[in-house]
């Protein structure tokens, strides 16, 4: 048999350096991963799983008790998983009638009170951009799953992509806050699924699960915490009298407590701009108030700190990188572990969270690296982002930028490990 | 201006402080429609509950539990008019809001009101599955045939002829027959009230919207009503006692409507209860209540074991095998690549599972991937494949080039006839095996087991009991006897080829 993954198809040099690195950094600390890692005392459960059942199995486990959805390939596992399971759990479903009653039931269902989920792929992910859009104006705990096929259009159903990331960060009309987690294997599906609804619950803001064909559909080992060490935000209620409670009030936090209805605290709840109480207003001063709170309750030290969430990989001395993400970021590693056994000094910096950007890890690896090699499974989106960071920080710091390259496919095929090699090499 | 002469006044008074000024045309009749829902929905909750709105707190209890909720447009600002909890949502979608919103909290009564435009044009999807779907909601539709808010365009109810901002020669295309619609629809509440200059009409409204909270299931209620300052400006109705006095005078019951000649029906407004049949709500039906109580009994069946060892370091080499099973749809290669990828879990290796999608299988070629590694798997795929099981012809002439020089192809000898005299091929009658020993009771039931067995064992890539660990708590549950003899006839097999491959090399 090969004794090396095949798929690099280079010869190894009979003296790669043995250098050691921290392997994996994330810079935060990931309550999931704490919980498997305290495992030793209360046990794990380990099993296989498909991305789309990961996600779906994070979502219930993490307390999701309304999912609203509508077939469509290849995301349609995860209403299955959902309506097999969430009955068990004590939560209901419906598929609705089309996508975009599908996000419309599970707001209402969220602003009830229950948390709630949808899931899509790229047609019907465009579909859901005016209600996403009032989800982040009503600030609604939400979860929407984007598993990312080829476009635009119907493009390639069954085939993979990331042609979504503009579309997930920009998608619905209007300035809005997004946060968007873009897991890389079927262990971060239902890890990142469990993060995107405690993001959510904790910051009053739908987060975007962006996933791709791949991912959905293949099958990996996963270790999950025991089901009683599972960390479980739920949003702040508030205190207090009806007549004192402000649905969009100002706070410490910038984030406004949010009662579930019949709980003793009416609310009014629209797309309108709207005052700290909920009612409509045309006052400039009170719309400007709160375009600027919404977006400002994500840019809090606490918030950037638990938002935020990239993956450095061989980084600490590298001088040529790739910025990946997703099922991309697989390639990426064999490519850094291939470079790295040839004596290359190639890292991976791996955003998790896609958006908001990691303005903290990102800017300081850019300002020191000779080159940034970017794949992505469209035709440069990602890219954009990484150059205004790269280019912002050297402007700050009067260096010169890093050369970054681009690595495009849209045929449907992944990028190989050898292709992201060679721009290493180069 | 209260444009009905004695109108009873709500009871309670539900309206928002601070929403005390409304963005409606003096004379609308939404004012009237607020006024007779106020009054009903708290004598329906007071009446649900069992609580009394003269006593303060539970006056409260009463609010807390209403939700209203609206789309787009001139009607769907009255939610925020009223202190209940409300939802002021997209254009057209507030049935699919208070769908999730009724679904996930059966507690609420959740009211919704709406105009024309919005429930039956851009939300007219809706609108038929709510009606055939059957939550427990009030819909409550104020039909003054346009688009007011948007300054008087013409809706999916405008009459024929009559004359709007969009249509300034005359509306051209038919409107809807809203009552066979919802009918046709599947909705078992109908009715039809009138915003009118007359006390009894308003009865009558309040009555009809009574009846529509009272039902269980999804009710709707539409109320013809006026918009003077739009649509009216148009079509001489340019105040609102005429516009009113303009619907009042073609108003009659639906039971002597009914009895109008088809041809004359048309230049009337029947008013009363359409339809009204029972039918339990989503909730409440047998087949609902039937799948919940079956969901329930599915068994997790999960069980804690101690967390892996720290991962190995990156850097150093590993084992990597890329196995592809191939065969017919039916030949269950899927479920052998997901079997292969469990021993691995059970072995204690990593792998990875990936499958030609769903759809693209259902018919001819089926195959699935699955990488077993001593260490990390990132790239989920391989330029070349280690190991081809083919089942048929067709698939080992297809993936044959696919396989790295020095694999190995374990063909079913079989099925396959022509093998090119390809050296790395390992040939086994697994058809007949299968056939003859295991003795299936249905073509191919069983031949995946077999197959893997043959495979993992011949190449020894999992020991035999993580094989047999993954196979006895995935499809072995069902079939115990079958599989367990599945697994020892192919690891005889394997042992039979072993013994060749020693003897002869390359077969």
């Amino acid at each position: 048999m090969a004794v090396t993954p095949s798929s690099l198809n280079v010869e190894i040099p009979a003296s790669a350096p043995a250098r050691r690195h921290p392997k994996i950094d994330l810079r935060v600390v990931d309550p999931v991963r704490a919980a498997i890692r305290d495992g030793s005392v209360i046990g794990v459960r380990r099993t296989t799983l498909s991305g789309n059942d990961a996600v779906a199995k994070g979502a219930l486990e993490v307390g999701a008790r309304f999912f609203a959805g509508y077939p469509i390939t290849p995301s349609s596992e995860i209403l299955e998983y959902v309506a097999k399971h969430i009955f068990r759990c004590g939560g209901t479903y419906l598929q609705m009638e089309d996508e975009i009653s599908s996000i419309a039931a599970a707001i209402g269902a969220a602003l009830g009170g229950v948390k709630s989920f949808t899931a899509t792929s790229g047609p019907g992910f465009s579909l859901k951009q005016e209600n996403l859009g009032y989800a982040c104006l009503t600030e609604c705990p939400l979860v929407v799953v984007n598993v990312q096929r080829g476009g635009p259009s119907t493009g390639g159903p069954t085939d993979v992509g990331q042609s979504d990331v503009m579309q997930a960060r920009w998608g619905t009309h209007g300035d809005h806050p997004v946060v968007v987690v873009a897991p890389y294997s079927v262990q971060e599906c239902y890890e990142e699924t469990i993060r995107a609804f405690n993001l959510s619950e904790r910051y009053r803001i739908p987060v975007i699960v962006l996933t791709d064909a791949k991912i959905s559909q293949m099958k990996e080992p996963v270790t999950l915490p025991a089901q009683d060490a599972i960390p479980i935000v739920n949003r702040a209620k508030p205190i207090g009298t009806q007549q004192g409670y402000e649905p969009f009030g100002l706070s410490p936090t910038g984030i406004p407590p949010l009662a579930g209805m019949g709980e003793g605290y009416r609310a009014h709840f629209t797309g309108l701009y709207h005052g700290r109480d909920g009612l409509p207003t045309r006052d400039p001063k009170m719309i400007e108030e709160q375009m600027l709170r919404i977006h400002a309750k994500l840019e809090t030290p606490t918030a950037t700190a638990e938002i935020r969430k990239t993956e450095t990989y061989f980084i600490d001395d590298a001088d040529v990188i790739v910025v990946a993400y997703g099922i991309t970021a697989r390639a990426a590693k064999d490519a850094v572990v291939q470079a790295r056994r040839e004596g290359l000094r190639a890292g991976l910096l791996r955003p998790v969270t896609l958006w908001p950007s990691d303005a903290e890890v990102l800017p300081e690896v850019l300002g020191r690296v000779r080159k940034v090699v970017v794949p992505e499974l469209n035709l440069g989106q990602y890219i954009t982002e990484i150059q205004r960071l790269a280019y912002e920080s050297a402007r700050r710091n009067q260096i010169v930028p890093p050369e970054i390259v681009p690595l495009n496919r849209v045929d449907m095929q992944l990028i190989s490990p050898a292709q992201i090699l060679q721009e290493l090499r180069s | 201006m209260n444009l009905v002469q004695d109108c009873a006044l709500p009871t309670f008074d539900l309206s928002r402080p601070q929403m005390r000024k409304s963005i409606w045309c003096e004379g609308c009749g939404l004012g009237n429609l607020q006024q007779a829902l106020t009054k009903v929905l708290v004598q329906h909750e007071s009446k649900r509950r069992g609580l009394d709105p003269d006593i303060e707190e539970e006056l409260e209890q009463i609010k807390n539990n209403i939700a209203l909720v609206s789309g787009i447009g001139c009607t769907s600002r009255l939610p925020g008019h009223l202190d209940v909890n409300t939802v002021h949502t997209t254009h057209g979608r507030a049935l699919g809001f208070a769908t999730g919103l009724k679904m996930a909290r059966p507690d609420l009564t959740v009211v919704l009101a709406a105009g024309d435009g919005d429930i039956f044009a851009i939300g007219g999807n809706h609108f038929i599955h709510a009606a055939r779907r059957n939550p427990d909601l009030t819909l409550i539709v104020y039909d003054n045939e346009s688009y007011g808010m948007t300054g008087s365009q013409h809706s999916p109810t405008s009459p024929l002829g009559e004359r709007g901002a969009s249509v300034p020669y005359g509306v051209f295309e038919p409107p809807f027959d809203l009552v066979a619609l919802a009918q046709g629809a599947g909705a078992s509440f109908v009715a039809q009230g009138a915003v009118t200059m007359s006390q009894e009409h308003q009865t009558q409204l309040e009555e009809l919207i009574a009846q529509a909270l009272e039902y269980q299931g999804f009710s709707f209620v539409n109320v013809r009503g006026s918009c003077h300052t739009g649509w009216g400006e148009y079509n001489q109705r340019e105040d609102a006692y005429h516009y009113r006095q303009y619907i009042e005078k073609r108003t009659m019951p639906v039971e002597r409507w009914r009895e109008l000649p088809e041809s004359e029906q048309p230049h009337f407004i029947p008013l009363g209860i359409f339809v009204r049949k029972h039918r339990p709500d989503i909730h409440n039906s047998v087949h609902y209540q039937a799948a919940a109580e079956r969901a329930k009994r599915v068994d997790s069946g999960e069980t804690l074991v101690q967390p892996p060892a720290e991962q190995p370091d990156p850097l150093a080499e590993f084992q990597l095998t890329s196995l592809r099973f191939a065969g017919t749809g039916g030949q269950g290669v899927i479920s052998a690549g997901e079997i292969a990828l469990n021993a691995a879990l059970q072995a204690g290796r990593s792998g990875v599972f990936t499958k030609n999608y769903g759809p693209e299988a259902r018919g001819g070629e089926a195959y699935s991937d699955v990488i077993v590694s001593t260490g990390d798997i990132h790239f989920p795929q391989t330029d070349q494949l280690d190991v081809l099981v083919a089942l048929n012809q067709e698939s080992f002439d297809k993936f044959r080039d696919t396989v790295a020089p020095d694999g190995t192809i374990i063909v079913n000898s079989t099925e396959v006839f022509e093998l090119y005299n390809d050296s790395r091929v390992v040939a086994s009658p697994i058809g007949e095996i299968h056939a003859r020993k295991l003795n299936p009771s249905k073509r191919y039931l069983g031949i995946n087991v077999l197959a893997l067995a043959i495979t993992l064992a011949y190449l020894d890539l999992v020991p035999t009991t993580a094989l047999e660990a993954a196979v006895m708590q995935g499809l072995g549950k069902k079939k115990p006897q079958l599989n367990r003899k599945a697994l020892a006839l192919g690891f005889a097999e394997a042992e039979r080829l072993a013994g060749n491959a020693n003897g002869a090399p390359g077969r």
